[in-house]
């Protein structure tokens, strides 16, 4: 280094990493006040690749870790468990996986679940309302009422289907095991406490396939009406016996039946998969 | 250097209904890349056309071929999605995100999954519409201009070869309309861009073609030279209004200006395309505004 400016060598080995963390600091000292050395190191970065190279990862490094975004705390616990980033961040936005829903969801099971011991040995009241709760979760989860970014998502490539999909099964994942915890803590005896299970899926089953035709809310309102309906029809039409035996969907045939239900709106769902493809516009045209 | 193809966009006889009303009757275009801007009242048509052009939207009836392939069938749908870009008319936003996080969202929505990848080039199209110093803010701390860009910014992901933009410059102030202009000239390349507006000197200013659309129905396409041109000898000046003119405003400097056949001795001035685009859907722009 001559005293008025640097040395060339000097300035390579500053690029190269090769001077020593005194001489580097003088260097810098120095490029901070003479316009011509911090031209002349332009010109040294200019020719030397390999360190430029080297500079710029670890300028790229360095902006990948102060601008990562900061991830949401459903992102976090979702990345702890093994689930994709990217999925995490699609799964992000779907409102059961907040805090506010899932206290809302533990809040009327355990109401259910109250009502039931109160009343007596037989959990009909969480039977009854514990289906309703993941179909209200999946019909907020996607849709043109509900999601803002609807109709940009159904213009990506993304699949609808895989979309919805994913997000249906973050509604279970959420939703489920808060209504199997209310079930230990309801009276009844065996597997009754766990027969909203089957009707639950086949309720998402039937709203899934549904929303091939009209917006997922709707569907959620016709599907949840229908399923208060057909109880209060069959409880009327069986007038003699318990609730399980004169609702008959909680029996081991209706059981059955659900079973059969939920299959077959995941049948129609697979059938018109490239529906959820298409916007479903529920507004006025322009 | 890799040659894109050159982005093209044909409609053949294109319908679509709603109900009993016909939004889109009939439309034939064909659109090469370059700006065109589609313009025509509330409700004539363009958000359904639109809506048609970025694949979410099914026809009733007709043929649409974009970067040619058909929407039609569902593979096609999805490889044309992967070379479009499309901002819709009422964008929405999920509260909690940053302008980063929601272009990072839409990112993953465009199948763009390696996470350093995705990141450099939410970077990237947010620094083409100038956002990179409030990009981790929150979305709804960004003024309506500020989301105007983050909604273009998002539509820029991947370098699309069409862009559908419904509106972009609803809600932006002289400034930022300005702005907008010159990001688009810039950042649409060689694109083929179909965007819908109000506002026609963003059609004079920025596009090469000019579509008006009314009651679903294509009654100009051309030029939005061509379209002032239409005003040709249409257009006078006077101290007061004048009744036969099929439309009369008071201008700033205290003269009416008419649309319609002027009187003789009238004192003509040079058409604009809004003159030209008052005379083809006037009678009903008035109906809608009184």
């Amino acid at each position: 280094m001559t005293s008025a400016h640097i040395d060339e060598h000097l300035l390579i080995g500053y690029c190269e990493l090769s001077v020593t963390a005194a001489t580097a600091a003088a260097i810098e000292a120095h490029l901070m006040t003479c316009a011509d050395c911090r031209v002349g190191l332009g010109a040294v970065t200019a020719v030397a690749p390999e360190s430029s190279g080297e500079l710029e990862q670890m300028w790229d490094e360095i902006l990948q870790r102060v601008d990562r975004p900061r991830l949401s705390i459903s992102e976090r616990l979702l990345g702890s468990i093994g689930v994709r980033e990217s999925t995490a961040r699609l799964l992000a936005t779907t409102p059961a996986l907040r805090l506010a829903w899932l206290v809302a969801v533990a809040m009327v099971a355990a109401f259910a679940v109250a009502a039931d011991v109160l009343d007596g040995d037989l959990p009909w009241l969480l039977l009854v309302v514990a289906p309703l709760l993941p179909l209200f979760g999946v019909a907020t989860a996607f849709g043109p009422a509900l999601d803002p970014t609807y109709e940009i998502s159904v213009a990506a490539p993304l699949s609808g289907l895989r979309l919805t999909l994913i997000r249906t099964v973050g509604v279970l994942a959420t939703t489920m095991p808060v209504l199997l915890v209310a079930s230990i803590a309801a009276p009844g005896t065996g597997w009754t406490s766990l027969g909203w299970l089957l009707p639950a899926l086949a309720l998402v089953s039937v709203t899934l396939a549904l929303s091939s035709w009209i917006a997922p809310e709707r569907a959620a309102c016709a599907v949840g009406f229908a399923w208060l309906v057909a109880l209060v029809v069959l409880i009327h039409r069986n007038a003699a016996g318990d609730f399980i035996s004169t609702s008959m969907i909680f029996a081991p045939s209706g059981q059955l039946v659900t079973a059969v239900v939920a299959v077959a709106g995941a049948a129609v769902v697979a059938a018109r998969k490239h529906r959820f493809d298409l916007m479903i516009v529920t507004g006025a045209p322009t | 250097m890799t040659t894109k193809t050159i982005a093209r966009v044909e409609l053949d006889q294109v319908t679509k209904r709603y109900g009993k009303t016909v939004a889109v009757d009939g439309v034939s275009l064909s659109i090469e890349a370059g700006i065109t801007g589609l313009l025509g009242p509330n409700g004539a048509g363009k958000t359904t056309l639109l809506r048609i052009l970025a694949t979410v939207l099914a026809p009733d009836s007709g043929d649409v071929e974009l970067l040619g392939r058909s929407t039609a069938a569902a593979d096609d749908r999805l490889q044309i999605r992967r070379r479009l870009g499309y901002v819709p008319q009422e964008p929405g936003f999920h509260r909690q995100f940053s302008a980063f996080d929601f272009v990072d969202y839409v990112a993953v929505l465009k199948l763009i999954t390696d996470r350093r990848v995705r990141h450099d080039e939410v970077r990237r199209v947010l620094d083409l519409v100038g956002l990179t110093s409030v990009m981790h803010k929150r979305i709804r701390q960004l003024s309506g201009g500020m989301r105007r860009r983050v909604a273009i910014a998002q539509a820029l992901l991947g370098s699309p070869e069409l862009l559908v933009l419904d509106e972009p410059t609803a809600g932006l102030d002289p400034e930022q309309r300005l702005r907008f202009r010159e990001l688009l000239s810039t950042a649409a390349g060689g694109a083929t861009v179909v965007l819908s507006t109000h506002q026609t000197e963003d059609v004079a200013a920025l596009c090469q073609r000019v579509v008006v659309i009314h009651g679903g129905v294509v009654r100009y396409d051309g030029t939005p030279t061509g379209l002032a041109a239409l005003a040709a000898d249409r257009v006078w000046l006077s101290e007061e209004r004048d009744p036969r003119a099929q439309l009369a405003w008071m201008t700033g400097d205290g003269l009416v200006r008419h649309v319609g056949e002027p009187p003789p001795g009238a004192r003509i001035d040079e058409p604009r395309v809004e003159d030209g685009y008052l005379l083809l859907v006037g009678a009903s722009v008035l109906q809608e505004s009184s």
